[in-house]
């Protein structure tokens, strides 16, 4: 029976705890503490380890759904977590001062686990603020010469997470029939 | 969620059954139910319900819609922010309207007097579907097979999750397609004697009319689509604003004409947004969302003429795909030409799923210009008159 993994990395509040909890088929298991830095002016809580959902997939396969915390203090987490994963879903948010500036540094602290899996992107509370535009963070992404799912989202709809996801996961693998019938492929 | 107050209830108050809401919908839809909707229906949960209302862009609620279907055969109201034609169901969209509710609610009770309708029939020898094509309609439930590494049981799995309700659903499915991606049989793109029928011409269509506002606003200004005796569609590019008076399904009737029968009047106007509000159609509220649709509807499984059927696609960047109508296997099309840029005809034959819905989902792409095509010659100047907007 197969077992995926997937990570949810991004910034204190961006809705990753939020993300696993609207996909995973069992209770979540988290880590939150009461937040007692800057943190708290975001949220009361925060992750200190990480958050594990999981979906169980029709034919047995099970996707395990790690959510790092967003606080740089517990990056020491963030390698222990994403060995033997499949690909990172970052989680960014449009409300916040600089998100540009979160997406480069995620991006440059999973550099090595993203070269080697596939990355997407969930931008939240675009509903508050639509500025940046999405295109925007297209352009940022392309910038370290990287072309990405990035998807506008709400991490409460599990719809919205459950595409990005699969985006991710088709972006591994799209699905291309190999069977060869009557001289084309089917 | 829920806004608004119902007026008098006028008919017996029918039984429903909520389904496919995790606890927070439930328990706003019953504050709902009991306070602005009071006294319209009955919630139960005994099996005495004649009408489900069901929640359907939960991620495996299209299983338990096939679940339902194989169960139960009464009249349905189904809650999405997608427009769903499904048999013997109405859609009321979401964020619950509650005209829109009481609407649908009245439908399902004229329902209920008449005899079950035939369509939930289970056909015993379903035709053998393009297994990407179920795939694609069950796209909730797609997770469950995109993570399948190998290709043929992917194909294997999809056949055996609707085996068991396909038939009503099928039909319905086969509905939504046409709905987005046109009727085009996968002969006619076969078929080299056939290709003219693969092109169209977007100037002649509404998506030309779109584009020719948006290139007049591309700075700043109102521009006002309109025909004599016609709703008017307003769009202001920059400001990223569409507003019209016009219903999504209107707009989908013109998107199908030929605009050379009928003059239209592309023209900028002393008005602003205030001025004009927004659409009373909440889906008819987002630029880039009306620019896709209009895009799927003109084409209808026909790309620009001059495009190459043959030259590699690239996407160089992903569509927003979470708030644009949905195109069937629109993310494995697009998982595919970012990684390995294949030609339109390829990437049907690739990907096993219908050519209409690889055309269509292009179209909408371009639109955007979110596509290239390697080595083809430059297309008509048309295509590429606006500014990407992938996803303002």
């Amino acid at each position: 029976m197969a077992q995926h993994k997937i990570i949810f990395a991004g910034p204190v509040g961006a809705g990753k705890t939020t993300a696993i909890r609207s996909l995973s088929d069992i209770p979540i298991v988290a880590t939150d503490e009461d937040a007692t830095d800057m943190t708290a002016k975001r949220k009361p809580q925060t992750t200190v380890a990480m958050d594990y959902g999981l979906i169980k997939l029709d034919n047995g396969e099970r996707v395990h759904l790690y959510g790092t915390p967003g606080q740089e203090r517990f990056d020491f987490m963030w390698d222990i977590l994403t060995e033997g994963g499949l690909g990172l879903v970052l989680m960014l948010d449009n409300t916040r001062t600089n998100p540009f500036q979160d997406m480069s540094f995620y991006i440059n602290a999973f550099k090595d686990f993203i070269e080697e899996t596939q990355l997407v992107i969930g931008v939240t509370r675009m509903d508050e603020t639509r500025k940046p535009a999405l295109t925007e963070y297209v352009k940022h992404l392309a910038s370290f010469g990287m072309v990405a799912p990035i998807f506008e989202v709400d991490a409460r709809e599990k719809r919205d997470v459950s595409l990005l996801v699969q985006a991710l996961l088709f972006s591994i693998d799209p699905g291309v029939e190999t069977v060869v019938e009557r001289g084309s492929y089917r | 969620m829920f806004k608004g107050l119902f007026g008098k209830k006028t008919q017996p108050i029918p039984k429903v059954k909520l389904m496919g809401m995790n606890e927070r919908a439930l328990n706003l839809f019953t504050m709902f139910l009991n306070s602005s909707a009071k006294g319209l229906c009955e919630i139960v949960d005994d099996g005495s319900h004649q009408i489900v209302i069901i929640d359907l862009d939960a991620v495996d609620n299209a299983r338990m819609w096939l679940d339902v279907r194989s169960q139960f055969t009464g009249p349905a109201i189904v809650l999405s922010v997608r427009e769903q034609s499904l048999t013997n169901a109405f859609w009321v969209s979401k964020p619950v309207n509650e005209d829109h509710f009481k609407s649908a609610l009245d439908k399902a009770q004229k329902a209920l007097s008449q005899p079950p309708s035939q369509p939930a029939a289970v056909p015993h020898s379903p035709k053998a579907p393009l297994p990407a094509k179920t795939e694609s309609q069950t796209e909730p439930i797609k997770l469950a097979t995109v993570t399948t590494k190998t290709p043929s049981s992917t194909a294997e799995k999809t056949t055996a999750v609707t085996s068991a309700a396909a038939g009503g659903m099928n039909e319905s499915l086969e509905d939504h397609a046409k709905t987005c991606c046109g009727e085009l049989a996968d002969e006619v793109y076969r078929d080299p004697k056939q290709r003219e029928q693969l092109f169209f011409n977007s100037s002649d269509t509404v998506l030309g009319l779109l584009r020719q506002a948006m290139t007049l606003t591309k700075e700043q200004g109102i521009a006002r689509i309109a025909r004599e005796g016609a709703h008017p569609l307003y769009v202001g590019y920059a400001q990223d604003f569409v507003s019209s008076p016009m219903h999504e399904a209107y707009l989908r009737a013109i998107c199908a004409r030929n605009i050379g029968e009928s003059p239209v009047k592309v023209e900028l106007v002393d008005m602003d947004i205030k001025t004009i509000g927004a659409s009373d159609d909440v889906r008819m509220r987002r630029l880039d969302n009306v620019l896709w649709k209009t895009a799927l509807w003109s084409s209808r499984g026909r790309v620009e003429r001059g495009t190459s059927l043959d030259a590699p696609v690239r996407l160089r960047a992903w569509p927003n795909i979470p708030r644009l109508m949905s195109v069937p296997d629109g993310l494995r099309i697009a998982a595919l030409w970012v990684t390995q840029p294949t030609s339109l005809l390829d990437t049907a034959r690739k990907l096993g799923v219908p050519y209409r819905f690889v055309f269509s989902f292009y179209c909408a792409c371009q639109a955007f210009d979110l596509v290239e095509q390697l080595g083809a010659a430059k297309q008509s100047s048309s295509i590429h008159t606006t500014k990407t907007m992938t996803q303002e």
